[in-house]
Formats: structure tokens, sequence, C-alpha cells
């Protein structure tokens, strides 16, 4: 044996190569369809009329979420976290409850109840509030984790509190809230079903029409391409931030409690606030869905279909976790225990799936198969490995937490006591990993089950989830047949949204 | 620097001695030549050391020197480049042989403890024991007891202990199957100033009660020296001194272990028969150096006071750091300008600004002056 830390174990890193090669289809698709298409033919492509209104509205719509979102998310972190509102406790779960919903059932719980939504303002009031929690909770970690004593130096500098917000807390809030409201950004590109039911085109749902009317034509695939080159700009952007994030949390997790504001006359209107946000963005949506599965004419209770399309569901969900998870285990314990430049980098190229819409991965998925694998092509394997693709960034975030509570000095200890390594991951390693290699499967299972756009793409003729039975009922203005499926979906998430409320599994994005 | 770290010092008995030892005992820790890198750095450059049985030896020295990679390889976490390690005088690693740490039968207790968070006190102790023993669990109860813990912790967890007791049980579980050598890597520098001297003395009970050989890691010079049998000063990945902790302090192999194992005076002066002059007044010169040009080492508290008595060099107090049982006290000398520290009992400390004479008592150690 090697001994030495810098040794990769060379089955391990092929292995994590050709996973990351696999995760990487997409990109190769997008960059292989452009080149081969050539610049002018690209231009012609993309410069049209059409393409620059979509990037006008596309363009409204991500700055709009992105300042709505940020206003939302850190008011609503700094009162749970810095004032002395009642119910802080339950406001914190409340306020992070709208992940439980997809947007597009926000959207839909909306817009069935009046189609004065539609068009810009409503989107953007939508999708915002489907989507503020993404700031809500780093800003809320970043709040409970500064360090009290700079504000106090602030106020015994003589600076009021507002001005104390202003200089200290928010200068110090930027990574967190910039790292937030640019995942909101990623989202807003990656949105399919709210916007195409608030008739709001944007790149998405417009290479999604393409798509559907003209079959995978060249418009759409380039399309595509122009949409990741967003996404990808946005990410690297993101990345950057994040490295500063790290330096800038040093000392986390002070001992001393952090003195809240009093907020005396101030505690009933700042209830009306976040009492309102969450009534419109967790009430709206759920009392619709409540009235139409209750009054609804079209509601029916179709037993046996609902059954079988949760099985169905069900199962995707799970093979798509378990495989996602399985492709990143050996790429995050490679990142974790073995850090060195070419571990970053294949850290860093899953990292860039994040920016990979689901539309996208659909795209090239189809391509290619049909090109290279067309046995693949309109079966579950495909679907599943899009699930695994879409969802690879995320299962590994949660290996990798789930490997910081196993740090090596564990299984020397455990070494040293006479374990041999078999020994040491039966009793030390797995024992201390699996709450959190549970707690991300469940992450990416909530993520498969509420996912619209890849499994409208790639579902096979026949196969029925709760996502695309929900669309095809509530598309054709079916409200109340679709209403059971949105509300199962929404308790299928609830619990896993739970999570995140907790401390640990915070800094997980979704 | 070269091989040999003791050109110009005083003699060092024990130093010499290790190597003339008799053959290791059972318990005993031999490394010979043992050097490690990682990539381009050098962290070992050919370690010679021997622990004997049943004894302590601190291996002391400043962060970066290598003592924790010297701790890894005589655990089996890390392969030396070349050279042996012999636990009870069998070769574990070099010479084409390498034991796996699980064979080795050493304790470790790392930093921090590193108790399994999963588990509570008693299954983090009974850990390395078998099956049946661990279902028995009676050594646990005997195992806190070493330690001095009471017995009612064994069903909490590790969080919900405190640093002091975390190492405590580290050292039980360590201790439980009953290892030929204990390993401690700072196991006190997380503890507060007031846990640390405590927590030590109870490891070094332990240690005696089971007549366990140990080797401690530290950067601590007065943790190294008060609980320690022997002490092996690091210095650039290289040993620069072994001996007591006696003939470390008083006899420094030179005068960077001299200043890096305590407070140090540095004096020059002229030897002439064990005695030399020096603005500090007489000073008795230990045995080992030549007569001629030397640096002295006079430690602070070598240095004494008075205020009335026409013997010793005047001195006039420059300021006072009081730390209740003893102060350190910066002088000026008059007729040099020299500045120095004394260190005095908390009894009698002086006023700044007042004139003093001060002397100084016992032999000092004296090393040529290009070093």
């Amino acid at each position: 044996m090697g001994g030495s830390r810098a040794t990769y174990p060379r089955l391990l890193l092929l292995l994590s190569a050709a996973i990351v090669l696999v995760a990487m289809i997409p990109l190769f698709f997008v960059v292989g369809y452009v080149v081969s298409t050539g610049w002018d033919e690209a231009v012609t492509l993309i410069w049209r009329p059409r393409v620059g209104e979509l990037f006008r509205n596309t363009g409204l719509l991500v700055t709009g979420c992105v300042g709505l979102t940020a206003v939302l998310g850190t008011g609503a972190a700094w009162l749970v976290e810095r004032t002395t509102l009642p119910g802080r406790r339950v406001w914190n779960v409340l306020l992070v409850a709208p992940l439980a919903v997809p947007a597009f059932v926000n959207s839909f719980g909306w817009v069935s109840l009046t189609a004065r939504v539609e068009g810009y303002a409503g989107a953007l009031l939508i999708v915002s509030l489907s989507y503020y929690p993404l700031v809500f909770l780093p800003v809320a970690a970043m709040l409970r984790g500064l360090d009290p004593a700079l504000e106090e130096t602030a106020a015994a500098l003589g600076h009021s509190p507002w001005r104390t917000f202003i200089r200290v807390v928010l200068p110090q809030l930027r990574p967190a809230l910039l790292g937030g409201t640019l995942i909101v950004a990623l989202h807003v590109l990656a949105e399919f079903g709210a916007l195409q039911l608030l008739r709001f085109p944007t790149f998405t749902t417009a290479i999604y029409d393409l798509y559907r009317s003209s079959f995978n034509g060249p418009a759409a695939n380039m399309l595509a391409g122009v949409l990741l080159l967003s996404c990808l700009l946005l990410l690297t952007l993101e990345l950057r931030l994040r490295g500063h994030h790290r330096y800038s949390r040093l000392g986390g997790g002070s001992a001393r409690t952090i003195p809240r504001r009093r907020l005396g006359r101030a505690t009933a209107p700042c209830l009306l606030a976040v009492g309102g946000l969450t009534a419109l963005a967790l009430g709206v949506p759920l009392g619709s869905l409540t009235y139409w599965l209750a009054t609804g004419s079209s509601t029916s209770f179709p037993i046996g279909d609902l059954a079988r399309t949760t099985a169905t569901s069900l199962g995707l969900g799970v093979a798509g976790a378990i495989l996602a998870m399985a492709l990143a285990f050996p790429i995050a314990w490679l990142c974790v225990r073995r850090r060195g430049r070419l571990t970053i980098l294949m850290e860093r190229l899953t990292y860039f799936g994040n920016a990979v819409p689901g539309i996208v991965v659909a795209l090239a998925l189809v391509t290619v198969s049909i090109r290279f694998a067309p046995a693949v092509y309109q079966t579950l394997v495909l679907l599943v490995l899009a699930y695994a693709i879409m969802f690879l960034p995320r299962a590994m975030v949660s290996i990798r937490a789930a490997l910081d509570q196993a740090p090596p000095v564990f299984d020397e200890v455990a070494r040293a006591l006479g374990s041999g390594p078999l020994e040491t991951l039966r009793r030390v390693t797995l024992p201390l990993v699996a709450p959190g290699l549970g707690a991300g499967t469940a992450l990416v299972f909530l993520a498969v089950v509420t996912e619209l756009t890849a499994t409208l793409l790639l579902a096979p003729i026949g196969t029925r989830t709760l996502a695309t039975q929900f669309w095809g009922n509530s598309s054709s203005i079916a409200y109340g047949a679709a209403a059971p499926y949105a509300a199962l979906m929404v308790i299928l998430s609830a619990p896993v949204t739970l999570l995140l409320t907790r401390n640990r599994w915070r800094s997980i994005t979704v | 620097m070269t091989s040999s770290p003791m050109t110009s010092s005083p003699m060092i008995p024990s130093q010499m001695s290790a190597s003339l030892m008799p053959p290791p005992l059972m318990n005993s820790v031999t490394v010979r030549a043992v050097t490690k890198a990682f990539g381009a750095s050098e962290v070992l450059r050919g370690i010679d050391l021997t622990v004997p049985e049943q004894s302590m030896t601190a291996i002391l020295g400043p962060s970066g020197c290598g003592k924790t990679t010297l701790l890894r390889l005589i655990a089996g976490f890390e392969v030396p480049d070349a050279g042996q390690i012999l636990l009870g005088g069998q070769v574990v690693s070099g010479g084409g042989r390498f034991v796996a740490p699980q064979r080795r039968r050493v304790g470790y207790v790392p930093q921090e403890g590193a108790l399994f968070p999963h588990l509570d006190v008693a299954d983090n102790i009974t850990f390395g024991l078998t099956g049946r023993e661990r279902r028995s669990g009676h050594r646990v109860e005997e195992l806190l007891e070493l330690v001095g813990l009471d017995p009612a912790v064994r069903l909490r967890f590790p969080h919900q202990l405190s640093g002091g007791q975390q190492q405590r049980v580290a050292l039980a579980r360590a201790l439980a199957p009953g290892p030929s050598l204990i390993l401690l890597d700072e196991p006190f520098s997380s503890l507060d100033a007031g846990l640390r001297e405590g927590t030590g003395r109870a490891v070094v009970q332990a240690l005696k009660a089971t007549a366990t050989t140990a080797v401690l890691v530290t950067h601590d010079q007065s943790e190294a020296l008060s609980l320690a049998d022997q002490v092996a000063v690091m210095r650039d990945g290289a040993i620069a001194q072994v001996g007591t902790p006696h003939e470390v302090y008083r006899a420094p192999a030179d005068l960077g272990v001299a200043e890096f194992v305590g407070a140090a005076v540095v004096v020059d002066a002229d030897l002439a028969d064990g005695a030399a002059s020096s603005d500090l007044g007489p000073l008795y010169v230990m045995a080992g150096v030549d007569a001629g040009p030397a640096r002295l080492l006079v430690r602070p508290e070598q240095i004494q006071l008075t205020g009335s008595s026409q013997e010793g060099v005047e001195a006039r107090v420059v300021d006072v750091s009081y730390f209740g049982h003893d102060a350190a006290v910066r002088l000026q000398v008059l007729a040099s300008g020299r500045m120095v520290t004394a260190r005095v009992l908390g009894l009698s400390v002086p006023l700044p600004d007042s004139l003093v004479r001060l002397s100084v008592t016992g032999p000092v150690a004296a090393y040529s002056p290009e070093v």
C-alpha cells in the first residue's frame, strides 16, 4: 500500500471519471450541436425578433424575481431570527413550507381562481412566492451565525439600528443573499410548468413548444444552447461568491445567543406581513387545491388511477434517488477523502450540472439516445437516467455533508482499536453517514416526484406520473381532475421539506 | 541541520545512553533513521528515538516540526519512506515489513478525543473489545474509575460530556484492550488551562497504574516537562535533544532548544575554571565547555533580587507582571544597560522604578559563541 495521501484509488477514479462524463452529456450535446450547425446558421436561428422577445421576457422575469425574493427572503429571515416576533418556530416552518408546493402547483392554485394573474405581473408574483425560501434559508442561517459583537460594536460607535443593519449586517449577508438569489435565477430560467400555465413565454417554455410542434427542430436546440449559456454564466458567478462565502463564516456557531430586537408596537404589522406572505405563498395554493378537491365539477376520485399513478411516481422517485446517490457517492467520497486537483475538477464539473435545466437534459437525452442507443429511447431507463443527471449535484452535496460527519480520525481510532477496514465501515462509518445519506436520498426523491419538464418529454407513452397526470388535466382546464394529483405531490413533499428547516440540512439548495 | 544536533552542547547523558541501552523490552518503542516526505516537503529527516517501556515520552516541538507525523508513523497510519520502527523489539514498519494499525495493539488518543458520536460512553470504551467482553461490560466501570470519572457517565453520549471528560473517556477507550503502547496526539490542547493540568495528571496516573508505555505529542513546554519521564525536543523534522525534563530544561542541547523549552537570558562572558564574570555578576558554569569566550544560559528564576544588601549588581525595576503565585520582573542593569527578566515569588515583588540588587544562583549552561 502506498500510504501517501495524494494517491487516488485507481478503480474509483476511473469510475468517477466515467460518471462525470455521463453527467456532462447535456453539455456535450449542446456544444456539439452548436459546433456542427456552424456560426452563420446559428446566428440566423438566434437573431430573430421572437428570440429577442423571449430574451426580454426572461431577463425581466429573472431580475424581477431576484429582487422580490431578496426582499421577501431577507425580511422574513430577519424577523424570524433577529426580532421578538411571536411564534418564531412556527413561522420558521411555515416560511419554508412553500418549497413543498411545486411552482407549477402554486400557479395552478392561482390561475384556477383568476385568469388575472396571467402575464408578467402574475408570473413575477407567483414565481417569487414559490422561490423566496431559497433566499430565506441561507440568509436565516447566516443571520444566526453572525457575531453579535459586530452589531454591538456598531451601536457603541453611535450607529442607529437601521444604519447598523445597512452598514454592518447587510454586507455580511451579501454572500448568502447573492448565493440564494442566484439559485433563484437558475430556477426561474429553468421553470417551465408555472410559466406555461401563466401564459408568460420564456426560453424554457418556448423550447418546449418548439419541440412539441416541430419535434426536435434546430431552433429548439439552439435556444437550449442560449439557455444553457445563461445558466452557466450565472453559476460561475455563484461559484465565485461561494468561495468568499466560506471565509466569511469564521467562527460559526458562536455559543452566545444573539439579542433580539424588541418589536413593541411594530409587532402587529410584522405579524401581518409574515402572515400575509404565508397566506399568499401557502394559503392560496393549498386553499385552491382544497376548493377544487371539494367542489370542482370535474373532480372525481378515480381511486385505481390515482393509486397506479402514485405507485409509478414513487417507483420513479426511488429509482432516480438511488441511482443519483449511487452515481454521486464515488465522486463525493474522492472529494472528501482524497482531495486533490483531479477530484476538485470532477467536483466542479458535476456542480455545473446545477445549471442545466431539465428541458436541456431531456432534449439532449432524446437526441443522444435516438442516435447512439435507440433501444433505451422511450424507456423508463432513459427517464431515470435523466433524473440522476439532473439531481446529481444535489446528491453530491448531501453525501459530502454526510461524509463530513465521519472524518478519517474515527477510522484511525477504530483501526488502532483493532478493527479491520470492513469492520470499521460497518461499525463506524456507516452508522455515522447513514442519516445523511437517508436525508440526501429523500431530497432527490422529492425533486424527482415533483419534476415536470423532463418527465413530460421523456416518459414513455403510457407512463403516467403524478406530475404528468396533473399537467394533462390542468392544461386542459380540468382543474378538479388535476387537484388530487397536485395534493398527492404536496403530501409526498411535505415531510422532506420539513428536513430543510433543520439546521444541518439548510445548506442544501433545492 | 546536520545529523548530530549536539555539536556544541553540554553533556547530555540520556541521549548517549539511548544508543547503549540493552535490547528493547516488551513494550518499548524504537525508531531508527526514519524519514518521511509528503510530495516535495521533507517532514522527517532521520529520526532516532527510543521510548523505554512503562514510561512516558513527550515529543515536544513547535507546530509543523513533524511530531504528529512521527506519531502517525508509529501508529501505522502512515508508512515511513526509509528506516525502521520497532514495537517491543518486533519490526512493524520498514525493511519490507508493514504491520497494519489494527494489528499493532497500539492505543491512540487523537486531538479532542474523537469519541464516536453515535455510541454512548460505555460502547465507546468497549469498542476495541471482543464481542463477548463487550456484552459483559464489567470493564467499563473499572476503566472509568481508572481515568477518574464517575461510573454514572457510562450512559451519556459524547456531546453531553465536557472536553476534559471526553479526553478521559478517549483514554479509557484506548486502554480497554490492554495495548502495549498509548499514543497521545496533543490530547489537552483543546482544554481550558484550568482543566489541562488535572486531566493531564489523571492521564499519567492511569498510565502508571496500568504500566502502559506512552508517547505524548505536544507543543506545550510545561505540559511536556510536568507529565513526561523523557522529553524529545523536535525541530525541523529532526530530534534536537532527548533527555529527562530536568536535563532538557537545565542543560539544553543548544540555545535554540533552551529558548523553546523556557524563558532564557543569554549572557556573553569569558570562561575560566568553570566560572565566568559577567555584567550579572559571577556565574558558575556546568562542566563541559572549554575556557574562552562563551554564551551562558540563565533562567529567570535563577536571578535573585535583594533590596538592601551590598552584594550583587545594581538594577532598576522597569515593570512587573504580577501573576499571584509569582511575578516576572523586568530589570535594567545600571552598569551595562542590559534588560533582563527575573522570576520571583509573589510574596515579595519590588515596585517599578525602585532600585534592587540582583545575583544569579545555581550553575548555568555554557555554549560556544558561534552557535
